[in-house]
């Protein structure tokens, strides 16, 4: 077991010293024109421009630009030639707010998730089935920051039963961070237990009919238990790597639209007003440690896959 | 006289499916005694295995249609709720299955599956039923089992896993043990082990066996009785030296015929029976083994009943409506040979 | 055992699975090939066909909107009408009110789903713009669907070190979440435009929402049919395709290629939903369509701005967005059942 997440996290160095390289390109290289006048803003001083340009290198080789600028993200060296303001420190500042939402809806989506597909699965075919199923169809086509902000309007502004979006940190209030977040968890979730549901159902059909839950039937044992021990232990096994990836994915990035549209001041948030600026630093910031996070986490989630299946591990 | 366990009578099985309904089992009825050994012999496709599943009721599902009656102790076993079905499987009727590579629950330990069955029958503590499933282990030849026990699915050959279903089926001392094909999957050398290894096991226990099959060699060893199925129905019924000796019924022929001999010289070409087997959906009328039959005449359109054609009305069965001296003159198609012979026009195999 | 191997093999985990058709053993069975039975169950699923003849009506109605909004409503999508008023239940109404509030849908022809804050139709603009996104959203499928197609063939054909920098390009383009890609990539290049040797895009351009799009999503078919082409590649078709002499392009095209079309059916299907939800929400972020341009996305962001003094900006657009994605996803649902040989539950309609 050892060996094997030690071999993971090893190619999971190799794979971020990937990534790096790629946002680095997609940034400071690939788009046409000048990158020292992207960095600089709307409107800049040929001065400014000048003065960016040495500090992030744009003149050396290309190897010693991706050097320059992967110092100046990872020693929190980056500015905001828009707003003035440090980078790193507005990402910390998120980070806790981005954390809540994430956490909350992928706690959220994933018992809901399992409740409807197991549900729908024992009831297969029925009407229950096909209700659940259009549900979940529903759920994956719509876009998120549309129902959320129809959400906030409706059950926040106009019915006033949730607040109208923002924030308020855990440690002020716990109450009334989970009552700020409730709309929010349950806009994000919507998509996923969406997918979810579909995919646990669709696994636990494929489990039922396999030769061992035959068998645990032909032992006697009670259909809850079949169920559950049996059927769902095996089908959730994929499941939690999807989870796990696609937390990464909400804390990496696609937390963005929810945080938009409830206010949240998040990094997803940050990253969303730096795009309409055409604000290069934050963004280029941003992709690096969200990446980085969702490969983190995509190691995280093998070593515990092979913690659930122990033929991954014992091979 | 042993005690009668479980009455089979009419026994129909339907499945509804796109293409039509599947009769699966068509009118199947026997009987099983205390401690015997009844092989229910056939090919794919025949209904065996579906009658064996129905008897433990696994074959329940919205598209299946189920008639006649199964009786176990006070118990109808086709009509039973599913709560009481459970209470029998596991604990007086138990069940192997033909593939032990996928019958296990590969995430969860040998030994932890042997007890989950124990607990759900008995009301025995942890460390009771863990020695138990440690001795059962032992008992089918799992060496090492105080180890294994905490070992996965996986990590067990073909063979082991086998007797680890088998350790299974017998941890609660059912009276009934149904065995689907259980040697199917594996080695020859590895099929002989267990069915030595059953034959130990029901001489200890006394627990009748239902040994489903198409191999009729591996009935030679061990059954006391024989039912030949074909196409849902049972054609021939009877001890083992009956079906051996005096079969009655040409399917019976055919598979006697088949089976290659290493005591007479080898013939030109492998003697099978001519056709294939019928769609269940859309079946031949009278009796279903006429497509194929060598010796089929005018009668044959009406299906044959189930009766011995032997003048002591014994138990030995069958479906055939050739009288009994045709029967035995036509039944060798060599001197000392059973076999079926070939129906003219008909596709050799 | 000699009896015929081809034999009827009833599936006891699947009762309600049909006996294959073809297998019915006995007759001649008429065999469709796999295209023609999938058609055939596509056929039979009516929500399916239903919700794919809306996809196409609403694609009609984007790609009519010049005919909507030069005969209907006689107005183009970026024409204000700040000061106008029209005529509503025999009232004059002001088509912007005095205090910036536009009107609501009138459920006429000319503001047909009433006006936006500038006095333009939101109808005729839903309608300009949905042919922005959905050309965006096929265009980008179609994108990804061919590149996915070359990768995979070439990584799953020649393995080795081609395979392994496939593999490991892919890898990490599928590291990144697809907003967080899709937004980084829209952004550089909206900026600048994007230079790819003689061909150079200008940063405005909705190709390059469609590019970024495309690329966001290879690795997500890619492996998937990479992976496919890695187990058909061990086949012996292709083995005897090789015996042949046939060489790589041809063994590419035509022998894997018609086998991933089921697969590449039911992700494109799937693709144009995502591209089109992508699109959206590059829009509406601002790392999309831009403007002078609309898509359902850009409708979206602007009507959200407004949203408690005229819902309708809001609702509009994304009830359209909602609907037309739906209509995809209900289609390929049914393409994938009736592409699937095994599926998990079928009755009888």
């Amino acid at each position: 077991m050892l060996r094997f997440a030690v071999r993971r996290l090893i190619s999971m160095v190799f794979v971020l010293f990937a990534i790096s390289v790629l946002v680095f390109l997609i940034f400071n290289v690939i788009p046409n024109g000048d990158p020292a006048e992207r960095l600089a803003g709307k409107t800049p001083t040929e001065t400014e421009i000048n003065r960016i340009r040495a500090e992030w290198g744009f003149n050396d080789s290309l190897p010693a630009q991706y050097v320059t600028t992967m110092k100046k993200v990872f020693t929190g060296d980056l500015v905001s030639y828009f707003t003035r303001l440090d980078v790193l420190e507005e990402i910390v500042k998120g980070i806790p707010r981005t954390f809540s939402l994430a956490i909350g809806a992928a706690l959220l989506w994933m018992i809901t998730a399992v409740v409807f597909g197991l549900f729908s699965a024992v009831k297969a075919g029925k009407f229950a089935d096909r209700g659940l199923t259009v549900l979940a169809l529903v759920g994956i086509s719509m876009p998120v920051f549309w129902i959320g902000a129809l959400m906030n309007h409706y059950l926040g502004f106009k019915a006033g039963w949730f607040p109208n979006g923002g924030y308020v940190p855990i440690t002020e209030n716990p109450f009334d961070w989970a009552y700020h977040l409730i709309l929010p968890w349950t806009a994000l979730a919507i998509l996923f237990i969406g997918f979810y549901s579909r995919v646990l159902r669709s696994n636990v059909l494929d489990t039922i009919n396999e030769d061992f839950v035959r068998t645990a039937r032909a032992k006697g044992l009670s259909e809850r238990r079949v169920l559950l021990k049996h059927v769902l232990r095996n089908s959730m096994i994929p499941i939690v790597t999807l989870w796990g990836l696609d937390f990464g994915a909400v804390v990496g990035g696609g937390a963005i639209l929810t945080e938009t549209v409830f206010d949240l001041q998040g990094v997803g948030q940050y990253a969303a007003d730096s795009i309409g600026q055409l604000d290069v630093p934050p963004v280029l910031a941003i992709t690096m440690f969200g990446a980085f996070f969702i490969v983190f986490l995509n190691a995280i989630v093998d070593i515990a896959y092979a913690a659930l299946d122990p033929r991954i591990r014992l091979q | 006289m042993a005690e009668r366990l479980l009455t089979v009578e009419n026994l129909e099985v339907s499945f509804r499916t796109e293409e039509g309904v599947v009769q699966a089992v068509d009118g199947v009825s026997f009987e099983l005694e205390e401690g015997e050994v009844l092989a229910v012999v056939g090919e794919s496709g025949s209904g065996k295995s579906v009658t064996a599943m129905t008897l433990m009721g696994l074959t329940r599902s919205p598209n299946a249609y189920f008639g006649g009656s199964a009786r176990y102790g006070d118990q109808d076993l086709v009509t039973a709720t599913d709560e009481e079905l459970r209470r029998v499987r596991g604990s007086e009727i138990a069940m192997i299955f033909q593939d032990p590579m996928t019958s296990l629950n590969p995430v969860m330990r040998v030994g932890d599956q042997i007890i989950e069955q124990i607990q759900e029958h008995t009301d025995a503590a942890d460390v009771e039923a863990r020695e138990q499933s440690i001795e059962l282990l032992e008992r089918v030849g799992i060496p090492r089992a105080i180890d294994r026990v905490d070992s996965y699915p996986f990590e067990f050959s073909g063979g082991m896993r086998q007797r680890v279903m088998i350790a299974l089926a017998l941890s609660c001392d059912p009276s009934i043990l149904i065995a689907d094909e259980p040697t199917t999957a594996l080695d020859v050398t590895i099929q002989a082990q267990i069915l030595e290894r059953l034959r130990e096991l029901r001489a200890q226990t006394n627990a009748a066996v239902i040994l489903v099959t198409h191999d009729l060699g591996v009935v030679a060893d061990i059954a006391d009785r024989i039912a030949v199925m074909y196409a849902g129905r049972i054609v021939e019924q009877g001890t083992l030296d009956e079906i051996f000796y005096d079969p009655q019924h040409p399917y019976t022929w055919g598979l006697l015929g088949s089976i290659t001999r290493v005591d007479r010289p080898r013939p030109q070409r492998l003697p099978a029976i001519a056709g294939l087997p019928p769609s269940l959906v859309d079946r031949p009328e009278g009796c279903h083994f006429r497509p194929r039959c060598p010796h089929e005449f005018a009668k044959c359109t009406e299906a044959p009943p189930l009766q011995s054609r032997a003048e002591d009305g014994s138990a030995h069965t069958d479906r055939c409506w050739l009288t009994a001296e045709e029967k035995r003159s036509r039944r060798e198609v060599r001197p000392g040979e059973i076999g079926l012979g070939e129906k003219e026009g008909a596709e050799v195999a | 055992m000699a009896t015929d191997p081809a034999a009827t093999e009833l599936s006891l985990q699947h009762p309600a699975e049909s006996v294959p058709p073809g297998a019915e053993g006995g007759q001649a069975a008429a065999g469709l090939s796999p295209s023609r039975l999938a058609l055939r169950r596509l056929g039979r699923n009516r929500t399916a066909i239903a919700f794919g003849v809306l996809f196409l009506l609403l694609v009609g109605a984007c790609l009519a909107a010049p005919l909507w909004a030069d005969h209907v409503a006689k107005t183009k999508p970026e024409t204000n009408h700040l000061t106008d008023q029209i005529v509503m239940d025999g009232k004059r109404v002001d088509v912007v009110s005095t205090g910036g509030i536009p009107i609501g849908p009138t459920w006429q022809r000319e503001f047909f789903l009433g006006a936006d804050d500038n006095g333009r139709d939101v109808m005729v603009r839903l309608l300009y713009g949905g042919r922005n996104s959905l050309l965006i959203g096929v265009g980008a499928a179609l994108m990804t669907t061919l590149m996915s197609i070359v990768v995979g063939l070439v990584a799953g054909y020649f393995r080795g070190w081609v395979d392994g920098v496939i593999r490991q390009v892919l890898d990490i383009i599928w590291a990144f979440p697809v907003i967080l890609l899709g937004v980084a990539l829209g952004v550089a290049l909206a900026l600048g435009g994007l230079k790819l040797g003689p061909i150079s895009v200008s940063g405005d351009s909705i190709l390059i929402p469609t590019l970024v799009i495309a690329f966001v999503y290879v690795p997500y078919m890619a492996r998937p049919l990479r992976a496919q082409v890695l187990s058909l590649r061990e086949k012996e078709f292709v083995e005897a395709a090789r015996a042949q002499g046939a060489g790589p392009l041809r063994i590419m095209f035509t022998e894997l290629l018609p086998n991933l079309v089921s697969t590449i059916l039911v992700f494109f299907t799937l693709m144009v939903a995502n591209a089109i939800l992508l699109e959206a929400a590059l829009s509406f972020l601002g790392a999309g369509v831009r403007p002078p341009a609309t898509s359902w996305g850009t409708l979206i962001d602007s009507g959200v701005d407004r949203i408690t003094s005229a819902a309708h900006l809001t609702i509009v657009p994304g009830v359209m967005l909602l609907l037309t994605v739906l209509s995809l996803n209900v289609f390929g649902d049914g393409v994938r059942d009736a592409l699937d040989p095994r599926a998990k539950v079928r009755l009888e309609h």
